[in-house]
């Protein structure tokens, strides 16, 4: 039995799936594969697979990645177009290859986010300062709570460009074991609605 | 999809509902094709994408050059407020057009609290909600499904219903749209040749004048229309169509599984069920026919479930072999099956668990009733030891959770059926604690669900009142003052809901406008229970003059004249009556294939029903 990774981009109208709805998907249509696929034991078999990291829903997603098992030998160059039958328009996979048991930790990810409504002034001007927040919601102990969460101090770096119609906001985020901010977390405390949210890449510790 | 459109699906909750681009849609140039149909289901995604008819539907028009249907479901009170404000109308899954340019949109009635919704849909699509303010053959506003066999409350909206069967109506219907469609014939020309078809009701061809105690007078046909409608059935399963692939939702619905129905009809003949009359003939599928189809769209759709469908799952004749058979193929693909609606009284643990591997989740046995003496009444012939005996297979095969179903408010019901159900309840949970195998430290939970009757016509109840809502309160703190164990819960239907489902399922066509009030003054979504508005609906009462419980609990002579008298679905009001004596007499009548009970619906089928065999 062999660990696959598999790269893939989840962009345009399946963005609006959420990440359970994806990992679905991709079940039904390694389902319907010819690719000898592992799975889980016990009582209720289900195909195994591991998401590197999931995406917030709205968010296009490039370059993503998951593990499966093989139970057999099966060649992985066919494995992409064997599973893109399958997907709806809009995931698509693009290599697959022996995943590396000894992956450096996730400690940030890089996204895109498009705007129409606002300047590239005022979006540096909002960006620079140290107090964007935003609530989370959590559970201590069964018990609903509410989390002030400084998005400033997770904010790696960015950069601003102005489009002319729009503005095209660059930003790396941390992400993994540290807090992973969803962009769309970030837009609503900047208080800008976006046009587009992608996550570019998936930065591992180097 | 627009921009624009991708723009409002980021501020509303499950924007997936609305994005289509789903495996299995079908795609097509709308150049290509000569009827341009929007099927709508009048509720949200999760719940139209569970219903096999749309499946059926959906792939039978498709397969048709000429024709390109695409689904439509109501959108959720968030995203219905940014399409109003963003000057969005109604489109479409598949190509994102608006309805209003369509040829034909279709709604399917699944039950009648969403009549609000259709009104809204319209509204929301650019069309006017009358059928008499719509001047052209297109669009063309049709409906189908089980409410069709009293649609009249909704008959001034809707242009054509169609009673019965849409694997045998729909294909003739489409063929008469295109032609008529194709020498610019007027939508009156065309409805009154579209009444000439079997199932086919034109509600504008039938006159109703009414007495002056609000009771019809009469029903009038007029224009050659038929004076009866004649349910329109399929005669053979294993020949008609049966799609290959089912759409497969990005989103996770409520039946999120291949769903396959294995018969049509039922042969048991509960006086309450409407469903088991209005779907007769009894007629069966073949085994090898079932077990192929599953197979396929197993296949072609990634699922790894099969539900096998019915009114009664354990009354088909051949349950054993296609059990059986599948298991063949299901447990090297890892598929499970499901099989839903089992008797108690013929519910055989074992053999389920043992060949279909069901998962252990609730197991729910339907008694309907708390005494033996009502259950003659409603002519359930399900016994309390019945139901005990199947709890108690079901606690020995580890399971501890069961739940029962059962009804207040059913005709001749005293205080001491009320007692039953809570006894009933309480033996089912002295039957655990009688298991000496039973896994100690495990606790036992028993769930009554208890819905209150709605009667419904084409039942041998059709002439029964609905208890008044003060007494359905009544009943439901009798029953949770009565209780005694901490192990059964009671869970009760909304008085409200089932009030409403009753006036609208005896409802008559003067029931428009209480509607039309009702949705213009904010009511949708009237199943949901949190959106249900009790003010709204009795302001539009008021406002209009109707007294709802006219409907809901009057008691009717066997002489009057229903609305939906002219709607034939193939069972004899005179056998009806028979049932309904009975019932007052307490005495039960043995299901169809211990002796036939003459309803009729043979006459549909030349004869032939599979209840008999």
């Amino acid at each position: 039995m062999v660990d696959i990774k598999v790269y893939f981009n989840k962009t345009g109208r399946v963005k609006f799936i959420a990440h359970l709805d994806t990992y679905r998907t991709f079940i039904r249509a390694f389902r319907r594969t010819d690719i000898p696929v592992w799975y889980t034991e016990g009582f209720n078999p289900q195909v195994y697979l591991n998401f590197t990291l999931p995406v917030s829903l709205g968010v296009e997603s490039y370059n993503d990645s998951f593990i499966f098992r093989l139970v057999s030998d099966y060649p992985l160059d066919k494995i992409p177009d064997e599973l893109n039958k399958y997907l709806p328009e809009g995931i698509t996979c693009l290599k697959a290859e022996l995943a590396n048991k000894k992956e450096a930790p996730i400690v940030a990810a890089e996204y895109e986010i498009i705007f129409d409504n606002i300047s590239k002034e005022d979006l540096e001007s909002i960006l620079s300062r140290d107090d964007l927040t935003y609530e989370k919601m959590g559970k201590v102990r069964g018990r609903k709570t509410t989390k002030v969460v400084n998005l400033s101090e997770n904010i790696l770096s960015y950069d601003v460009t102005d489009n002319g119609k729009t503005v095209t906001l660059n930003i790396k985020m941390t992400a993994g074991s540290n807090l992973t901010p969803s962009p769309v977390k970030l837009c609503n405390s900047l208080g800008v609605e976006p046009i587009l949210m992608k996550r570019l890449r998936i930065i591992r510790d180097s | 999809m627009t921009e624009k459109i991708e723009k409002i699906l980021m501020r509303v909750e499950k924007p997936g509902r609305y994005i289509g681009g789903e495996i299995n849609s079908v795609m097509k140039n709308p150049k290509d094709v000569d009827i341009r149909f929007a099927f709508c289901f009048p509720d949200t995604y999760e719940i139209g994408m569970s219903h096999l008819g749309i499946k059926i539907l959906y792939s039978l028009i498709n397969e048709r050059d000429d024709a390109w249907c695409e689904r439509v479901f109501a959108p959720w009170s968030d995203m219905e407020k940014e399409m109003r404000e963003n000057n969005i109308p109604l489109f479409s899954l598949e190509s994102g057009d608006s309805i209003k340019d369509f040829d034909i949109i279709g709604f399917t009635l699944q039950y009648e609290l969403c009549y609000t919704n259709i009104l809204n849909m319209l509204d929301l699509a650019g069309l006017p909600v009358r059928s008499k303010d719509r001047d052209n053959l297109s669009p063309l506003v049709i409906a189908g499904g089980p409410c069709v066999c009293n649609a009249e409350p909704i008959a001034d909206f809707i242009d054509v219903f169609q009673l019965g069967e849409g694997e045998v109506i729909m294909p003739e219907f489409l063929d008469l749209y295109k032609e008529y469609k194709a020498k610019g014939a007027s939508k009156a020309e065309f409805l009154r040749a579209a009444a000439q078809i079997q199932g086919i009701y034109i509600p504008s061809l039938y006159d109703i004048e009414y007495n002056e105690d609000n009771t019809i007078k009469s029903i009038t046909a007029k224009d050659g229309a038929p004076e009866k409608v004649i349910k329109a059935v399929v005669s053979d399963l294993d020949k008609v169509y049966y799609p290959d692939k089912f759409v497969v939702p990005l989103i996770e619905v409520v039946h999120d599984r291949v769903a396959h129905e294995i018969f049509r009809g039922c042969i048991r003949g509960c006086r309450f069920c409407q469903a088991g009359f209005i779907y007769r003939p009894v007629r069966e599928k073949n085994p090898d026919t079932i077990n192929e189809q599953c197979k396929v769209l197993c296949r072609n759709t990634g699922y790894d479930e099969v539900s096998l469908i019915s009114l009664s799952s354990s009354d088909y004749s051949q349950i054993k072999k296609l059990l059986i058979d599948m298991v063949d193929w299901t447990n090297e693909d890892n598929v499970n099956i499901a099989l839903p609606s089992l008797r108690a009284d013929n519910f055989d643990a074992e053999l389920v668990e043992k060949l279909a591997g069901v998962r252990k989740s609730g197991l729910t046995f339907a008694a309907e009733a708390g005494t033996q003496r009502l259950r003659d009444v409603i002519n359930k012939n399900v016994t309390d030891e019945d139901v005990l005996s199947s709890a108690r297979d079901a606690f020995k095969g580890g399971w501890t959770a069961v739940k029962l179903y059962f009804m207040l408010g059913l005709p001749t019901e005293t205080d001491e059926d009320l007692q039953g159900i809570i006894d009933l309840s309480q033996n089912v949970v002295e039957e655990y604690f009688k298991n000496p195998d039973r896994i100690k430290g495990k606790f036992v939970s028993v769930n009554s669900a208890v819905s209150t009757f709605v009667p419904k016509p084409f039942t041998p109840f059709q002439w029964e009142p609905q208890l008044s809502k003060e007494e359905i309160e009544r009943s439901k703190e009798y029953l949770i003052n009565n209780l005694e164990s901490k192990k059964v819960s009671l869970k009760f239907h909304d008085t409200e809901t089932s009030f409403l489902e009753a006036v609208f399922a005896r409802g008559d066509r003067r029931l428009a406008d209480v509607i039309e009030y009702a949705w213009s003054n904010g009511s949708t979504f009237d199943s949901w229970h949190e959106k249900l508005e009790n003010s709204t609906w009795a302001e539009a009462f008021d406002h209009c003059g109707i007294d709802p419980a006219f409907y809901a609990n009057r008691r009717r002579n066997y002489d009057e004249i229903f609305p939906w008298d002219h709607m034939d679905v193939g069972i004899d009001k005179e056998f009806l009556i028979r049932e309904n004596k009975k019932a007052h007499e307490g005495k039960p009548t043995a299901h169809c294939r211990i002796a036939c009970a003459g309803c009729g619906a043979n006459k549909l089928n030349k004869g032939d029903c599979d209840g008999r065999h």
